[in-house]
């Protein structure tokens, strides 16, 4: 496996910002100045005043080890049981606070945190041994009963989470001794590290275990920040963890407090970084870059996921492949990365993606195609098209949505869009009442075991995909122990999703983060997290 | 009983029971043509008319073709060009098309909404001031339920049990909109009923249909007139406000607020986006309020 993937975040500040330029020349954008009549931008010209001094002229909240540090993220998670935390915003505050015991880097590669190694014993047997000398921030030792603990937790059917299914591989933990746990397996379970990254967060035993500490809402960790306070709604309050030992692939606090705000309107994000109320913020909508780029700096991050828009086999008329396929022919998906993201990203042939398993260079995605795909539609016996509905969730981007769907309608398939609260998103993925089209963004995919297991498998808990061939080669990927089998499993996989499509593929994902120029050595993360660390290797 | 409305407009009708209500629809041209205000209200509504119902003829652009090279070019006159004169969207859909598109939806809704929460309004406003007792009692109280739930709440509601369609939004605006009307109303016909010629109507042998029918209503039908041009502009803007927060028609109908609501993100980099929508919401609001404040002055003469 190589992946010749460039991870590295391109930084675009205000007095440099020839690429943001570039990204927006495609556009005929107006500076503000010109609309309000001063008329000294020409038209088509750029919008950033390069260079003025009086741009940095804001409150300065010097951000060092010891300072305060304030991010916007856009979805506040409903509990901080690691257990039940599904997406980047979640992970990024439990990540804060707790340790996995590894988290997974490009490609796939393991990187130990809290762990000293983790070495596979043999197919059916992980052995992960603890760095000594790590303590909770309660003061209790970190020890390998903290493994069996936090695995029994995810297990305990009262915790009812969603990812109780793939740790029910887990028979046993083992405690060897008090640094050292095995995990005994059912079956060969490759991708365990894809499980352990996000939802192995290292519990103290006596802790939480018992029920009146309400560990949920008072969470105690091993992670680089203690946490302080959770006002409802609002904002989770985080104070560094002065006894923190580093790891270099996590990275080390970068503030002595922080602040972490939800704010889930975009335009609210944009006016936080520029007023100097945060000093981080997530998800810049595309057209305030420019904006944001006058006063902090602008980052580009490309994010080991994928964006696709799904596609039911278990209903009329989209048990046809041929339609599926003309619906990725419909989609000028180059086009919308190049209008909308400004060319960063790249379209995809199926949901893998460049540094995750699976990822096929030579497998060319669908090529934009209206005519075919209007030919596919008549052949398959829907000349005049027919209509369907879309849903995505309030917190997407909706023009992306609108622009799938108007694409769509051009040949023939008329999309009404539904835009849905998360909440009812994630209830609705197997309601035959629901939207059937919906549209996804999938990330961390350096294994892509839990989209496939999730999304993809006919035994999916979310998925209303169904494909035997796909099937079969979904299962034998969970259980091939050889990397490079998986791999080459999983590219073959890939060519039958290409061809009997559970999904209009779209792009690889990017993110667009605001930073404040006073914040020093904060680490983006391809896998989407924001974490308030500075990783080895980052400027 | 909350007192705070429209106390005023019933005493007046009670003083000159039958000047009232025919003064107000007579002689429309000669007033407007003295009313500046009037003018230029429905100047703006057989604009926005016109222009919902021979707008697609004569703009032959269709309002979802994508131009994403071309998105969010300003309008002609700020830099854009003649053949997107109020530019573009951020997919660069054209604009004008948009507005024409949009105004086939949220005007006819407005007045559907409008008509139907007078209905509704006039209705239950007739039965409690001309029944009073306990039918007055049920009514009021419903306004009040009413009046103390958020509209936007209500919205929310709606929205999340029966989805987005036209007869939940026409159903968000009826239930917000009757109160206004009945309230009125109401107040109205107890004034009226206890009116000297009502009572001689009365005492000449009219039943309640010929009453109703031949002496109350006519006599409403300019509080109900005023009444609804004032609220056809308020249904503007709660439609537009429920497409704005995603509360409305869905993505994929073409409403004013959900323009706005699109061009927000570029608010900054190209507000037209926004702004243009804005307007249009500002100038159908004005002319339906124009109208209705100089009917309003109208029957106060």
């Amino acid at each position: 496996m190589k992946y010749s993937h460039d991870w590295e975040p391109r930084v675009l500040a205000g007095a440099r910002n020839d690429t943001l330029r570039e990204w927006q020349d495609a556009r005929r954008v107006m500076s503000r100045r010109s609309l309000l009549g001063m008329g000294a931008v020409a038209a088509t010209g750029l919008l950033v005043p390069t260079g003025l001094p009086s741009a940095r002229a804001l409150p300065a909240s010097q951000t060092d080890a010891a300072g305060e540090l304030t991010i916007d993220l856009a979805v506040e998670p409903p509990t901080l049981d690691p257990a039940l935390v599904y997406e980047a915003d979640g992970w990024s505050v439990v990540h804060s606070i707790y340790d996995a015991p590894v988290q997974l880097g490009p490609g796939g590669a393991l990187q130990m945190v809290a762990a000293e190694a983790m070495t596979q014993v043999d197919d059916l047997t992980w052995e992960i041994r603890l760095r000594p000398g790590i303590a909770f921030h309660n003061g209790e030792p970190l020890e390998s009963s903290s493994i069996a603990f936090s695995v029994a937790h995810i297990l305990d059917p009262e915790t009812a989470s969603q990812v109780a299914g793939s740790f029910g591989v887990i028979e046993e933990v083992e405690e060897v001794d008090s640094l050292t746990a095995r995990l005994l397996l059912s079956t060969p379970a490759p991708w365990l590290p894809s499980q352990i990254a996000p939802w192995l967060a290292l519990l103290p035993p006596e802790y939480a275990g018992d029920p009146a500490n309400d560990f949920a809402n008072n969470p105690v960790g091993t992670g680089p920040y203690r946490f302080v306070r959770w006002d409802r709604g609002s904002q989770i309050v985080l104070e560094r963890n002065e006894q923190y030992q580093a790891s270099g692939a996590k990275g080390e606090p970068i503030a002595g407090s922080v602040t972490v705000r939800f704010v889930a309107d975009g335009t609210t994000r944009v006016t936080d970084i520029v007023s100097g109320a945060s000093q981080l913020v997530r998800s810049v909508p595309f057209d305030q870059l420019q904006v944001v780029a006058e006063t902090a700096d602008v980052i580009a991050q490309p994010i080991a996921g994928c964006a696709f828009v799904r596609i039911p086999t278990d209903v009329s008329p989209f048990d046809n492949p041929a339609v599926r396929l003309a619906m990725n022919h419909a989609v000028d998906v180059e086009g919308i990365i190049a209008a909308l993201f400004g060319g960063n990203g790249e379209r995809l042939a199926n949901v893998f993606v460049p540094g995750g398993l699976g990822y096929d260079e030579s497998l060319a995605p669908h090529v934009y195609d209206p005519e075919l795909a209007r030919q596919l539609l008549a052949e398959a016996g829907f000349a005049d098209g027919f209509s369907t509905r879309l849903a995505h969730t309030t917190s997407d981007r909706a023009d992306l949505a609108a622009a799938v769907a108007g694409q769509l309608a051009a040949v023939g398939i008329e999309v009404a869009l539904e835009p849905v609260e998360t909440a009812t998103f994630n209830a609705t993925w197997k309601d035959p009442e629901a939207a059937p089209l919906r549209f996804l963004t999938w990330r961390p995919l350096y294994d892509p075991f839990t989209l496939l297991g999730l999304v993809i498998s006919s035994s999916g808990f979310l998925s209303r995909y169904s494909d035997p061939e796909a099937q079969a080669l979904i299962e034998a990927g969970a259980a091939e122990t050889d990397p490079e089998e998986r791999d080459r499993l999983y590219r073959e996989l890939g060519q039958v999703l290409h061809a009997s499509p559970a999904g209009i593929y779209l792009w690889s994902l990017t993110s667009f983060y605001g930073l404040s120029r006073d914040v020093q050595g904060w680490t983006p993360r391809p896998d989407d997290w924001i974490l308030p660390l500075a990783a080895e290797g980052a400027s | 009983m909350n007192a705070v409305d429209f106390a005023v407009r019933p005493t007046a009708a009670q003083a000159s029971p039958t000047s009232l209500p025919r003064a107000a629809l007579l002689g429309w041209p000669d007033t407007v043509r003295y009313s500046g205000s009037a003018a230029i209200g429905l100047t703006l509504l057989a604009a926005l008319a016109m222009l919902a119902l021979i707008g697609p003829a004569w703009w032959p652009l269709h309002p979802e073709t994508q131009d994403l090279a071309n998105r969010l070019a300003p309008p002609w006159g700020f830099g854009g060009t003649a053949a997107h004169p109020l530019g573009t969207d951020s997919l660069g859909r054209d604009t004008l098309a948009r507005v024409i598109a949009g105004a086939r939806v949220s005007l006819p809704l407005s007045v559907a909404a409008t008509a139907a929460a007078g209905v509704v309004g006039v209705t239950l406003g007739v039965l409690a001031g001309y029944r009073g007792g306990w039918v007055d009692g049920i009514v009021s109280w419903l306004s009040d339920v009413q009046l103390a739930i958020p509209f936007v709440v209500f919205a929310i509601v709606v929205t999340a049990t029966f989805g987005h369609s036209v007869a939940n939004i026409l159903l968000t605006l009826v239930v917000t909109g009757w109160v206004a009307y009945a309230r009125v109303i109401r107040l109205q016909t107890q004034a009226l009923r206890q009116a000297a010629w009502m009572e001689a109507a009365r005492a000449m042998g009219a039943g309640p249909v010929r009453l109703l029918g031949r002496h109350l209503l006519p006599n409403l039908a300019a509080t109900v007139a005023i009444l609804a041009t004032q609220q056809a502009g308020a249904m503007i803007l709660y439609e537009s406000s429920l497409s704005f927060l995603g509360l409305g028609l869905g993505g994929s109908t073409v409403t004013w607020g959900g323009m706005a609501a699109l061009g927000r993100d570029a608010v900054f980099t190209a507000p037209w986006a926004a702004a243009v929508p804005g307007a249009v919401i500002a100038a159908a609001m004005l002319g339906f309020n124009l109208t209705g404040d100089w009917l309003a002055t109208r029957g106060r003469r």
